[in-house]
Parts: structure tokens; C-alpha cells; sequence
């Protein structure tokens, strides 16, 4: 096995091993659970209009930004 | 679900091409047998349930003004409804269709499952299939919105105000000719296709279900993470217009609340928060029916490739560091040691021993 050509050296298995240690319980990781979440809130965000104006939410936005 | 023999059970499948509504569309050439024309079927669906409210309010004084609080034009739940929400629901037919179908492929095509499993995967197929085209399951649904989704409805959605939909008389709430169409058409076909929506998540909970039960070919060190399911991540996408339409749905009663009983966004909170988890639950817990297989696979892998870490390194150290080297292989540009970087990586891990060793002495 040493100097085989499918194990080309201890870096590379150790990386393999990372990989499986690093195995998800589940097919979908955060990004697919944030989507969910940000796509279903997306329509109710405008409603934040009727508790701050949108000037006040740009100078808010610009004053974090800049 | 028609297959000739030599069809992949898992090129004909879809959770949206079947069902008496679809076969309805079909005849009344409102959709074509891959779910075509469907700027059609918007314009007929929203002209049939929001059109005649909008109408019949006019036709009483009820369309802009009159003595309610809330005239037709200002009920900004109405209009979300069945204008938006609505036509989310039927894009969303044409978007699952086209984007889950290629998605279920992967099973086969990844080797996930087996060519030895292929029968398996097309009785399961055609199962998911006959369920989904059930009438009995669409005549239930139709019972469902006219009795228990009407009383949920006049109890919980329907604003307390004086509207154009409706008005209380002598503490009796009253339903205008508008709210009449309101109540007993427009609300049922939607709920009915809203239901009809959550019936083929369910369809479609069960196919992945069944799938999980196969013996799967899953790989621990595949690079999805996943064990070579991650392709199942790209289902949220084709789910988008469903969230959509849920989302809008519950901004418009918010809407309504906040601009005519004087709500706060703040005070729907709960009601945010419940919807998430709820949509979280629908898209992505039918792939979590795949966790026990994951977890069994990790497990495997764990003990597999650490077995064979073993068997590498005691070889390893075998070779060049415990037995004279071999003569005729110089370390340099040994097959062994392919490059620096793969050796300064074994330093690395025989540091991290030492290190860990020296806290525990």
C-alpha cells in the first residue's frame, strides 16, 4: 500500500479522514436553511416601512455602511 | 406514472403532473401535459376569484368607499391573495416540475442507488405517482376547505371591522354579495390549492422516505459532506415560489392587521417565527428522512478509513524510519513522498501527537 498510487501520501488521507469526520447528518447544510428563511421573510420586510420611515432606514443603513 | 421497461422509474417522476385538477387543466386547455400556458391559468384564476368581488363591490358602493372601515381596493390581503399569492402557487407547479425532476435523476445517475435497486426505486416511483393522482385524496380536499377551512377562516382570518365582505348586524356578522363570492368561492379554491400544495410535500416526504429504506450506496468521503446526497440540497430552489407565496400570504394579513386594527409588526412575532419554522419543516424536512443512513454511513466511514490511516502510517514509519530505507528507492522523489507539502502534513500530525502527549505528561 505504501507508494501506492491511490494513497499518494499521509497528508491525503488525513484530509479524507477531516472529510468523513466532517460528515453531515443531513443532506443540506446552513445556506439551504437560511434561504428557506430569508425567501420566507422576504415578503414581510416591507412592513418594517410601517415602523420606521425609509429615510430614517437609508441613514440607519448608510451610517452602518459608511 | 407510465414507464416503458428500459425508462429510469426516476425519469418520469414528478409530484405535480397528475391529479383530476391537472386533468381538468388539460381539457379545458388551460395546460398542456407538461404544465405549459401557465400565464393562462393565473389569468383565469385570479379573473374567476377576484374579479367578481371586485364587481359586486362596485356594483354596491363598496369598492373605494361606503360606510365601512375597510373598502374593497384597501384590503391589502384580498389583492395579495389572489393576485400574487395565488399565481406563486401555479408558477410554483411549472418550477417544481421542471427543477425536481433532474434533481431525482441524481439518485440514479450518482450511483446512489444501485443498479440492483432499480425495481425497488420504480415501484416507489409509481406509488408516489398513484397517490399523487388520487381523486379520493382531491374530493377529501374539496370536503376539507368548504367545512373545516371555512370555519377557520370566518373565525381566525376575516377581519373584525365593518368591510366590504362583510358587517355586523345585531351582533350577527353579515356577508355582503361580494363577501358571499368572498366566502364560499375565491377562499376555497385557494385553500384548496394551498392544500393541494402541502398533499404533494407529503407525496413527496413519503417517495424520499421510501428511498431512504433502500440500501443506498452513500460515500463518507464524498466531498458534498453528505455521503453523495448533497444534490437534495438543490431542492430548496425549487421550492422558492411556494415560500414565496406563504410569505406574501402572511404579509398581507399582517398588512390588514397593521393598517386597520392598529397592530404592530412587532406584536406578530410569534407569528413570523412560527411561519419560518413551519416552511423550514415543509422544504427541508422531508430530506432529513436521510439522517439515520448519514449517521450509519459516518459511522462505517469512521472506522474504515481510520483503520486504514493505521495500516498507512505503521507502513510508512515501517518503511523509512524503523527498517533500514530501501537502497534502490532514494527518498528523494520517492512515490512515498510525492511532494514537501505532503511530508510537512505527516510533521504536522506526528506534532500534534507529541504536543498532545507532553500536556498529558
Amino acid at each position: 500500500m505504501v507508494g501506492s498510487g491511490d494513497i499518494q501520501s499521509l497528508n491525503d488521507l488525513a484530509g479524507s479522514f477531516e472529510i468523513v469526520e466532517g460528515m453531515r447528518l443531513f443532506p443540506f447544510g446552513k445556506t439551504a436553511v437560511l434561504q428557506t428563511a430569508i425567501v420566507t421573510l422576504l415578503p414581510v420586510l416591507p412592513l418594517a416601512l410601517t415602523m420606521i420611515s425609509l429615510e430614517d432606514m437609508v441613514k440607519q443603513l448608510l451610517g452602518i455602511l459608511l | 406514472m407510465n414507464q416503458s421497461p428500459d425508462n429510469k422509474p426516476s425519469d418520469d417522476f414528478s409530484l405535480v403532473l397528475g391529479g383530476p385538477l391537472y386533468q381538468l387543466f388539460i381539457r379545458a386547455q388551460l395546460g398542456t401535459d407538461t404544465l405549459g400556458l401557465v400565464k393562462r391559468r393565473i389569468m383565469v384564476f385570479s379573473s374567476f376569484t377576484w374579479l367578481p368581488m371586485l364587481l359586486l363591490s362596485v356594483f354596491v358602493g363598496k369598492a373605494a368607499g361606503g360606510d365601512i372601515k375597510v373598502p374593497f381596493l384597501y384590503d391589502i390581503d384580498v389583492h395579495i391573495r389572489f393576485l400574487l399569492a395565488l399565481p406563486l402557487l401555479l408558477v410554483a407547479e411549472l418550477v417544481v416540475h421542471q427543477r425536481l425532476r433532474p434533481i431525482v435523476q441524481q439518485f440514479v445517475s450518482r450511483g446512489v442507488v444501485s443498479p440492483e435497486a432499480l425495481p425497488q426505486l420504480q415501484v416507489i416511483a409509481g406509488s408516489a405517482g398513484r397517490l399523487r393522482n388520487s381523486v379520493l385524496i382531491e374530493v377529501l380536499m374539496i370536503t376539507t376547505v368548504f367545512t373545516g377551512g371555512h370555519v377557520l377562516w370566518s373565525s381566525q382570518m376575516a377581519l373584525e371591522s365593518a368591510t366590504w365582505f362583510s358587517t355586523l348586524v345585531d351582533g350577527q356578522q353579515q356577508l355582503s354579495p361580494a363577501g358571499y363570492w368572498y366566502a364560499y368561492v375565491s377562499i376555497p379554491v385557494f385553500q384548496f390549492m394551498l392544500l393541494r400544495w402541502y398533499f404533494r410535500l407529503f407525496v413527496w416526504a413519503r417517495f424520499l422516505w421510501q428511498v431512504s429504506c433502500l440500501n443506498l450506496h452513500l460515500v463518507p468521503t464524498h466531498p458534498d459532506r453528505a455521503g453523495g446526497l448533497g444534490f437534495l440540497a438543490g431542492s430548496v430552489a425549487a421550492f422558492v415560489p411556494l415560500l414565496l407565496a406563504q410569505g406574501v400570504l402572511l404579509a398581507g394579513m399582517i398588512a390588514n392587521r397593521i393598517f386597520y386594527e392598529g397592530a404592530t409588526l412587532l406584536t406578530f412575532k410569534p407569528e413570523v417565527a412560527a411561519a419560518v419554522v413551519f416552511m423550514l419543516l415543509l422544504v427541508l424536512g422531508p430530506l432529513s428522512v436521510f439522517a439515520l443512513q448519514l449517521a450509519k454511513c459516518k459511522r462505517q466511514g469512521l472506522l474504515e478509513y481510520g483503520a486504514l490511516a493505521s495500516s498507512y502510517v505503521c507502513g510508512f514509519e515501517r518503511k523509512w524510519l524503523r527498517n533500514a530505507p530501501p537502497q534502490d528507492e532514494p527518498l528523494v522523489g520517492s512515490g512515498d513522498i510525492q511532494s514537501l507539502n505532503d511530508l510537512a502534513g505527516s510533521f504536522e500530525i506526528v506534532d500534534g501527537w507529541q504536543w498532545r502527549y507532553s500536556i498529558a505528561e
